[in-house]
């Protein structure tokens, strides 16, 4: 009974000896490859086909008498290339080997159309999402303009109650077309990324300034939310960077720190090595969850439901993206309920300017531009060229994120910053804004 | 070759046009507005001055941005016209440097980028116009 069910079982079933030879096979088997007598009493191996390594695999399973069922390639009896899956067992030591053959064709099939249809559904979501932000920015490129125009318009006539008023309404509206334009960046971002048409447009810039420049810009939202905003900069820092990405890496981090950290006090450390700039972001607010921390660099994630906190979670994403078509890193740490820290690493790339004299040109004249204006930048007046100010103290608040315990708060007179005020005087006029670069280098990211 | 204070705008949506348009006539300019580049290219061709500065937007039906450039180039009268791109392409500068123009704008461009540009690049604005 037990052995009639054997012979005619739906799964194709072969019996080997310790060499590979085939002593029996059932009916499933012989439907699938050819008659006993060409089967029997010849080696199982040459049942499939050499392509894709399949013989070999077949060999190592019968050297390890089983182990992981393994994919191979065979002709079937009509002459129809197939797909099998292989699995072999003993039941007992020293019996023979056991070996069944799934024909998985069918399903392979479907998943080659399936891998098919992914990779064709990521095409369009791509091409939709750069054709969307292209279509946003033309209608934006007006409204924007418009309403410019009558921002200029109101502001130039007398002043009265009823301009005030509207104007105040135009500044409003502004305001939102700015959010809204950001949102279109980051789509168009995203589909670049995909795409890799993500250019850098890289010049020496001055870091410390585009961090006075973010900060300033920043300055009004994170007093809306209640975050005093902390600012060491071991300024000057020039490198070799994107300026507008930079802003943009800054911008992510600052902005995000402020929805997640509401509330609390933000810090910004950037400090300096001959070679690279840290930056580091913290906040003392909900915190991330271990199993996110990584997760949160990735496509439309966040750690927190969507409904209560808006954007498309694309932040960290493209800061991502950017961080390492600059060569550097990022990454994030934190403890559920004790805040977050994001560090991001840029190598400096000074190295890779055509006119080295020209850097340090740059560099020097930063350097005395702290000397005559003191207090003309936050901590400059305490520093003196190529010393590390704020260092110790990013250092030490950054190392103090993992102490942390849930529910306690790294009190603010630890850090002994000065806060900035929006729009502050950091290092105002300071004649290296202009960007007096070598040429631009541009990278494609890959 | 002989040039007018006008700016011509080769833009193919009306309300970027009328924006365009509006804000650079507000701050004093000229604008005559084409709606892609094959209209522009037989404007400057019948014309007998030409614009002190192009403003060309990119995408566009007809002939685009590119097409135009070609064609222009190949025209002797036309070949040194002073362009602008205004692109909704985020690599704006970037394609004004391929492109071997003047500068780049990105969509939506801000009213003071487009009048500094505008201003820096049209010769009869400089010293006399805002």
């Amino acid at each position: 009974m037990i052995n009639a069910c054997y012979e005619d079982a739906p799964i194709a079933h072969l019996e080997v000896d310790d060499l590979g030879i085939i002593v029996h096979v059932n009916n499933a088997c012989l439907e699938l490859f050819q008659s006993q007598e060409k089967m029997v009493g010849r080696s199982v191996v040459g049942l499939f086909s050499e392509g894709e390594n399949g013989q070999a695999q077949v060999r190592r399973i019968l050297e390890q008498r089983g182990g992981e069922a393994v994919e191979v390639a065979f002709r079937r009896r009509d002459g129809v290339e197939r797909r099998a899956q292989v699995k072999a067992w003993r039941l007992r030591v020293g019996d023979r080997l056991q070996i069944v053959v799934f024909d998985v064709t069918k399903h392979h099939q479907q998943r080659e159309v399936q891998v098919t249809e992914a990779r064709e559904a990521i095409r369009a979501r791509d091409e939709f999402l750069s054709v969307a932000s292209h279509e946003l920015r033309t209608p934006l490129a007006a409204l924007v303009l418009q309403l410019a125009t009558l921002q200029k318009l109101f502001r130039s006539d007398e002043a009265s109650e009823s301009n005030t008023r509207v104007l105040g309404k135009i500044d409003k509206a502004v305001k939102s077309t700015r959010r809204l334009t950001t949102l279109v960046d980051g789509l168009l971002d995203v589909s670049r990324i995909a795409t890799g048409r993500l250019a850098l447009q890289t010049e020496v810039c001055d870091l410390a300034l585009v961090a006075e420049d973010i900060v300033g810009r920043t300055a009004d939202a994170a007093r809306r939310a209640g975050c005093e905003l902390e600012v060491h900069v071991d300024g000057p820092l020039p490198g070799v960077w994107d300026r507008l990405r930079l802003e943009q890496i800054l911008e992510n981090l600052l902005s995000n720190a402020i929805k997640y950290g509401a509330g609390k006090p933000v810090e910004l450390c950037i400090r300096k090595t001959p070679a690279m700039a840290t930056i580091t972001v913290r906040d003392h607010g909900m915190g991330i969850p271990a199993a996110d921390l990584e997760r949160i660099f990735g496509q439309f994630e966040r750690a927190v439901p969507t409904r209560n906190y808006g954007g498309l979670g694309l932040g960290l994403y493209i800061t991502r993206q950017i961080v390492e078509a600059h060569g550097g890193t990022i990454h994030a740490q934190s403890e559920p309920g004790a805040g977050a820290l994001f560090v991001v690493e840029l190598p400096r790339r000074l190295e890779f300017t055509d006119s080295a004299s020209r850097v340090g040109e740059f560099t020097d004249n930063a350097s005395r531009v702290g000397e005559l204006s003191p207090g003309s930048s936050p901590g400059g007046d305490e520093l003196s060229p190529g010393s590390s100010p704020g260092g110790d103290e990013c250092t030490d608040s950054a190392s103090r994120v993992a102490e942390l315990s849930p529910g306690s708060s790294p009190g603010r007179a630890e850090l002994p910053a000065r806060p900035v005020a929006p729009g502050g005087p950091l290092a105002e006029g300071n004649p290296l804004r202009t960007t007096g670069g070598p040429p631009s280098q541009d990278r494609e990211l890959q | 070759m002989s040039l007018s204070p006008n700016v011509l705008l080769v833009e193919d949506d009306q309300d970027v046009c009328d924006a365009v348009s509006e804000a650079l006539e507000d701050a004093g300019f000229h604008v005559n507005a084409a709606a892609n580049g094959a209209v522009a290219l037989s404007a400057l061709q019948s014309s007998a001055e030409l614009p002190c500065l192009v403003l060309l937007d990119l995408m566009m039906p007809v002939m685009d941005g590119e097409h135009f450039l070609e064609q222009a180039r190949r025209d002797p009268r036309l070949s040194m016209l002073p362009v602008v791109l205004m692109t909704a392409d985020g690599h704006a500068t970037a394609k004004a440097t391929s492109l071997g123009v003047l500068a780049g704008l990105k969509k939506p461009v801000t009213l003071e980028d487009l009048l500094s540009a505008v201003s820096k690049h049209c010769v009869f604005a400089r010293g006399s116009k805002p």
